[in-house]
């Protein structure tokens, strides 16, 4: 476009070429993120470097601090559990919305869907409801005579787990059910046909097929549940603590502001070194369909 | 360059209509933030300082309509100034932030008595004008340099009477007694209270309670960890009481109240060993009101607004002159009533000035672990 203009207007070609004009129809886009990204996320870093006093200290602390540690071992473990079962029940429901008829896909479209707007608090306090001590499923139980003391079903990792996995669900289904559509149905056809069974048949073609989406939706899930906060702070009752909430607990309640931010960098090197070490393994940009 | 002068030439008749009253604050700086000028340039202008507006902020729910029909409405009959009460978050990070925005649109906010020594460490407050906010209508233990109790809150061991079976514990003492008071107790997450509640239950005396013995109370909390049920704000801890998820625990007396009115008596609290504390006013410094502020918080010593502030709310008035006005329902919930305050222990506020941040920290490690 901008060359073509160019040369209206000399009359005749150029010879210095623009830099070609995709860029120039991004450039305002650029601009406009390295305003209002780039620059709070250098302030971000900066702060992790210089508060209180300039220097590492506050990433020596990382170091030292056995509570630094136990915070992001904490989330590193529950986003994990999350992102497993996530992707399980997640895989299982692309399964049957790629093999069922279109009036049952779009019912099951609509049940992973509906969940998927409706606010993170309301299902967070839901999930409470149905949980504690004097909850539906205690007091349920109770009633049938199967336990007489209610379970602990609330305010640890096991309710903060349950809690995250609902609310990751469909972000697991809707890359899975993408990637799985994308799948040859003659392949499984034919390997059906040279007389695998159902289960070899998934083994050795669906599910290697189908890898990419579970790596996608497993890296996507991950990455979202690493910034929870009102989820464990709700659900954990104060005993899950993860890397959101203590940020969020330096910078507003004990104003360690260099402890935040570099807790807040640590996340951000984390997200950045994932997106790094799978775009080795897979195409990241196939992976999400930017090509 | 004409354009910024036009947008100069805009602030300037902003400024101008802003003194005379004909805008309020927030429909000023909106409106600079619209033709893109930065209120930071603004805030020390004189204009400003003469503004006719004074925003409060307080941590929101019930307490922005009551402090502004307590407090705000008769000092703007009085005096014409409008006082805006806004809900938010003004944490001692909140007010950092603010400040070092240098868009400073808060005059003063509600806190803890020991946000005090922290913010002004961090030379984010000012020194109280004690010629205009009178010092002598308060308990002189709840004076300091930046700022004076405006109310009283406690923190009561409250409990469940349905669960207890029927008896009543005796204030913390009971607190740790698991074996005539079988159950989980509610422990505030935000550590005020939390630390004297189990030191107390061991039995340390009152008198000796500050500095805390935060070894022996960390020690106590691990040994009987799945006890404690945590809460992070009012609603959540009347929540534990209601569905009986506690025996009984921490919980700010005004709140308490509105469940023991709610449950008809069921579940009530005790003033033995409640830690009782003053809300205070940090004001923010070049706060955009000016000197205005100190006559809006003298105004707030009046005894008459303290209990109105008390009948709507629950707080207790700072002003010991006020219990010459109670009703024997407001002797009952009024934390200050000098009968209930004696029963009381005045919170540690040198000593959580000084240890907040480190065993806050400690202290949610501490569940997390």
């Amino acid at each position: 476009m901008s060359r073509v203009a160019v040369a209206a207007a000399g009359g005749r070609p150029l010879a210095v070429r623009l830099p070609s004009s995709p860029w120039l129809l991004v450039l305002p886009f650029l601009a406009v993120l390295a305003v209002f990204y780039v620059v709070p996320i250098g302030q971000v870093l900066w702060l992790s470097f210089s508060d209180p006093t300039l220097g590492f200290g506050n990433y020596a602390r990382l170091a030292s601090s056995e509570s630094l540690q136990r915070v992001l071992l904490t989330t590193f473990r529950v986003c994990a559990t999350t992102t497993f079962f996530a992707i399980t029940l997640g895989y299982l429901i692309a399964y049957v919305m790629i093999h069922a008829g279109p009036t049952h896909r779009l019912w099951i479209t609509g049940f992973v869907l509906v969940p998927f707007w409706i606010s993170l608090l309301v299902r967070a306090f839901a999930w409470l409801t149905l949980l504690r001590s004097e909850g539906i499923i205690n007091n349920a139980l109770i009633g049938l005579g199967v336990i007489d003391q209610p379970l602990p079903l609330v305010y640890n990792e096991f309710a903060v787990v349950i809690g995250m996995v609902h609310y990751m669900v469909p972000y697991a289904v809707l890359p899975l059910y993408a990637n799985m559509k994308g799948i040859d149905p003659r392949l499984a056809d034919a390997s059906r046909s040279l007389g695998a069974g159902a289960g070899r048949t998934f083994l050795s073609v669906t599910l290697p097929l189908s890898m990419p989406g579970i790596v996608a939706a497993g890296l996507l899930v991950f990455i979202l549940t690493l910034g929870f906060f009102v989820t464990p702070a709700i659900l954990g009752g104060g005993k899950v603590v993860m890397i959101a909430e203590y940020v969020s607990v330096q910078v507003l309640k004990t104003v360690r502001w260099g402890v935040g931010t570099m807790m807040a960098s640590v996340l951000l090197a984390t997200v950045v070194f994932l997106l790094i070490a799978m775009a080795k393994v897979v195409d990241v940009r196939q992976m999400f369909g930017a090509k | 360059m004409s354009a910024s002068r036009f947008a100069a030439d805009l602030v300037e008749m902003g400024i101008e209509r802003l003194a005379k009253g004909e805008i309020d604050r927030r429909s000023f700086l909106g409106a600079l933030a619209a033709i893109g000028f930065a209120p930071a340039v603004m805030s020390s202008s004189k204009a400003m300082a003469e503004a006719k507006e004074i925003v409060v902020v307080n941590f929101g729910g019930d307490a922005v309509p009551t402090w502004g029909k307590a407090w705000g409405e008769p000092f703007t009959k009085d005096t014409g100034i409008k006082v805006s009460i806004i809900g938010g978050e003004p944490t001692a990070g909140a007010i950092k932030a603010m400040e070092e925005s240098g868009k400073i649109i808060w005059d003063l906010t509600d806190g803890d008595a020991y946000y005090l020594p922290i913010l002004s460490k961090q030379d984010l407050i000012q020194k109280y004008d004690y010629s205009i906010v009178d010092k002598n209508k308060v308990r002189p233990e709840f004076v300091y340099e930046y700022g004076l109790a405006t109310y009283f809150y406690s923190t009561v061991n409250g409990y469940n009477l349905d669960k207890t079976g029927g008896k009543v514990p005796n204030g913390y003492k009971d607190y740790l007694n698991f074996k005539d008071f079988p159950g989980k107790r509610a422990m505030y997450k935000w550590l005020v209270g939390s630390l004297e509640a189990v030191l107390l239950g061991s039995g340390v005396e009152p008198d000796k309670l500050y500095p805390l013995d935060v070894e022996k109370a960390f020690s106590i909390i691990k040994e009987h960890k799945d006890q404690f049920v945590l809460w992070g704000g009012g609603a959540a801890s009347q929540q534990l009481f209601r569905d009986g998820e506690v025996v009984m625990g921490s919980i700010w007396s005004t709140r308490a109240s509105v469940l023991d009115r709610e449950s008809k008596g069921k579940i009530s609290w005790s003033w033995d060993q409640g830690i009782i504390a003053p809300g205070v006013w940090p004001v923010l410094k070049g706060n955009p009101a000016g000197a205005e502020v100190w006559k809006f918080i003298a105004s707030t010593q009046i005894p008459e607004r303290q209990v109105e502030l008390l009948k709507l709310l629950g707080n207790g008035p700072a002003n010991p002159a006020a219990d010459k006005l109670m009703t024997p329902e407001l002797e009952k919930i009024n934390c200050a009533f000098e009968a209930n305050f004696k029963r009381q222990i005045p919170v540690g506020t040198a000593w959580y000035a000084e240890n907040y941040d480190t065993v806050q920290n400690d202290f949610l490690d501490l569940f997390a672990g």
